[in-house]
């Protein structure tokens, strides 16, 4: 079973930074983290593997030579081997974009039989790129599935959907997008950090995968930011000051019965 | 009629009827066809779908165009696609509204690919803003603090929609409009993708056994405040002793301390609770969307700056562990 794991580095802080004069995510100084869906993706292919009694997991990654700190943690739970494609015209790319450039490094990659990505990326927060993808390479779509295990060629999951849990099976190839609830993440093995440490991934570029310039980044996007605003204020409430917290939360109560509000 | 360059909505159908995100989405594309003197035309893949057609007018469609195959009666992505391509590919719509589900969300994906088009997700406003049929898509970005404005450069303009952000038209059974039958080609794809089982959630089946949060009268909620998954417990059993659904915000999942099930915010569950306790919480605008159908919204911290304020009814500038023991003296339920 070859098994393609799509990851992404994120900024590892939840309150990112905006500079206030190019509305563009203050990047420098924040530390990338691995997506954190995405362990669960490499956790989900790890075991979807070893059921089908064997096979490759292989880490994909579009981002900055920086990228590759991510990808090794991957490798250290068990992923086989991993390709950066990391092209400064990709900068600025959207959904549309993106998709495009996975989907031609996973046709490169070549008889894959199961695309595994994380639901969502946290700060792009789209969860788009699974179905973008599994459109540009015929293949089905799991989506959002809490739990994944394969067997006779066909991989099984559940999900939440439509006000309950939906049972769901596709026959490979297929694209998986995994929930953080999906599983528990092994802990990394000396073997897995010693292959960390010494993998060397390939670096793909543009012309590598055969995707002309004009097709990625902004040229290649079907989606323009304008503006950035502030949410609208809400009318100013009450506060109560009391002696303490529980003479504040009386009166609060207080309130609240006069009011029949409980 | 002249379905071309109109306002069109994905009408997804859950059990056979139109779900409610649905209902809201053609509520919305009613306002903006109104606005731009356009037609509003339901779009609806499925088997015997007569009925429901009716029910799509009802709720304020002009037109409805049907898709009507066997192999249409359950949702799958690829033959979806192919089936709703060839519509825009006729119809030239000026824009699709397509609910934020798990399946509208795979559609939305995929026609984006297909057809080269952009796609915005989980918009939580749009809007006619020129003289021109460009839309304004409005959507939560950097997780929360801010909005983002954004155009889709191509056409038909592709968006998914979050749900319980607008609401639906009453129903008017008297309201006239087309029922218009399209002949489905499959391409020659055959469905692959098979649901197993389905079982429905155990509260949602039933609500009187369980307080959830989307039924409770009172929710409490717990926010980076409480420092950890223990302080979370402590703002949980609370929840517990007074009958209250417990939320949390969007950092205590990202923590793994609390399952996404409970989040409340525009990634997690919209609420419409009569009074919301937001304990720690700073208030973030995911979160405050989250809780925009509150009736009274209570909160408790520490930073008298923090943004929960601005939303709150009532704020209360202190340690929300102080405060838990009176909240469950003055909020118990007197027997």
């Amino acid at each position: 079973m070859k098994i393609v794991v799509l990851v992404k580095q994120v900024p590892a802080v939840s309150n990112v930074q905006l500079d206030p004069v190019t509305h563009n995510l203050v990047r420098t100084g924040a530390p990338g983290m691995l997506n954190p869906a995405d362990l669960h993706a490499v956790e989900a292919a790890l075991q979807v593997k070893e059921q089908a009694g064997g096979g490759t997991v292989t880490i994909l990654c579009m981002g900055s030579p920086a990228a590759t700190d991510v990808m090794r943690e991957c490798i250290a739970v068990g992923a086989n081997d991993g390709v950066l494609v990391c092209d400064g015209g990709v900068r600025g790319s959207d959904t549309l974009a993106t998709g495009q450039v996975l989907a031609k490094a996973i046709e490169k990659i070549g008889q894959v039989d199961a695309v595994f990505t994380g639901k969502k990326s946290l700060d792009g927060d789209t969860g788009q790129i699974p179905p973008a993808v599994a459109q540009r390479l015929g293949m089905n779509l799991l989506s959002y599935v809490e739990s994944v295990s394969f067997a006779d060629g066909k991989i099984k999951a559940t999900r939440k959907n439509n006000g309950g849990v939906e049972t769901i099976e596709a026959p490979t190839p297929v694209v998986v997008s995994v929930m953080e609830t999906a599983n528990k993440v092994r802990t990394p093995n000396l073997k897995g950090k010693m292959n960390a440490k010494k993998v060397v991934f390939p670096v793909w570029t543009l012309a590598d995968i055969a995707l002309a310039p004009e097709k990625v980044g902004a040229s290649g996007s079907g989606t323009k930011v304008t503006e950035l605003f502030e949410p609208p204020k809400h009318e100013q409430g009450i506060i109560i000051s009391g002696a303490d917290e529980a003479a504040a939360v009386r009166e609060l109560a207080d309130t609240l019965r006069s009011k029949k509000v409980i | 009629m002249t379905e071309k360059n109109s306002v069109w909505v994905f009408v997804e159908l859950v059990a056979g009827k139109p779900s409610q995100l649905s209902l809201e989405l053609l509520g919305k594309g009613r306002e903006l066809a109104d606005e731009k003197k356009k037609q509003l035309v339901g779009l609806l893949l499925g088997d015997n779908l007569q009925e429901v057609a009716k029910q799509v007018i009802g709720y304020g469609a002009d037109t409805v165009v049907c898709c009507q195959n066997p192999a249409l009666a359950a949702f799958e992505g690829r033959i979806y696609t192919k089936v709703v391509e060839d519509i825009l590919k006729k119809y030239d719509p000026n824009v699709l509204l397509i609910g934020g589900s798990a399946n509208g969300r795979e559609l939305g994906g995929r026609l984006s690919a297909q057809m080269n088009l952009g796609l915005v997700a989980d918009c939580v406003d749009c809007m006619y803003e020129s003289e021109n049929d460009d839309i304004t898509w409005v959507r939560p970005a950097y997780t929360g603090k801010l909005f983002v404005k954004i155009f889709t450069t191509t056409r038909p303009q592709l968006a998914t929609i979050s749900d319980k952000i607008f609401r639906g038209n009453a129903f008017d059974a008297g309201r006239q409009g087309a029922v218009v039958e399209e002949a489905v080609d499959l391409g020659g794809m055959t469905g692959s993708q098979k649901i197993l089982g389905f079982a429905e959630d155990v509260a949602a089946e039933n609500p009187a056994l369980e307080v959830t949060l989307e039924n409770a009268d009172i929710i409490v909620s717990a926010g980076r405040g409480v420092g950890s998954k223990e302080g979370m417990e402590q703002v949980r059993a609370l929840a517990k002793s007074i009958g209250a659904a417990f939320g949390v915000s969007k950092p205590l999942v990202d923590e793994g301390w609390a399952p996404h099930d409970w989040q409340v915010g525009v990634t997690g569950k919209k609420v419409a609770p009569k009074v919301y306790i937001a304990l720690g919480i700073s208030g973030a605008i995911q979160h405050q969307l989250g809780i925009k159908e509150a009736k009274v919204v209570v909160a408790v911290n520490t930073d008298k700056d923090a943004p929960i304020f601005q939303r709150a009814n009532y704020g209360i500038v202190g340690d929300l562990f102080k405060a838990i023991p009176e909240i469950e003296k003055q909020f118990k339920p007197k027997v």
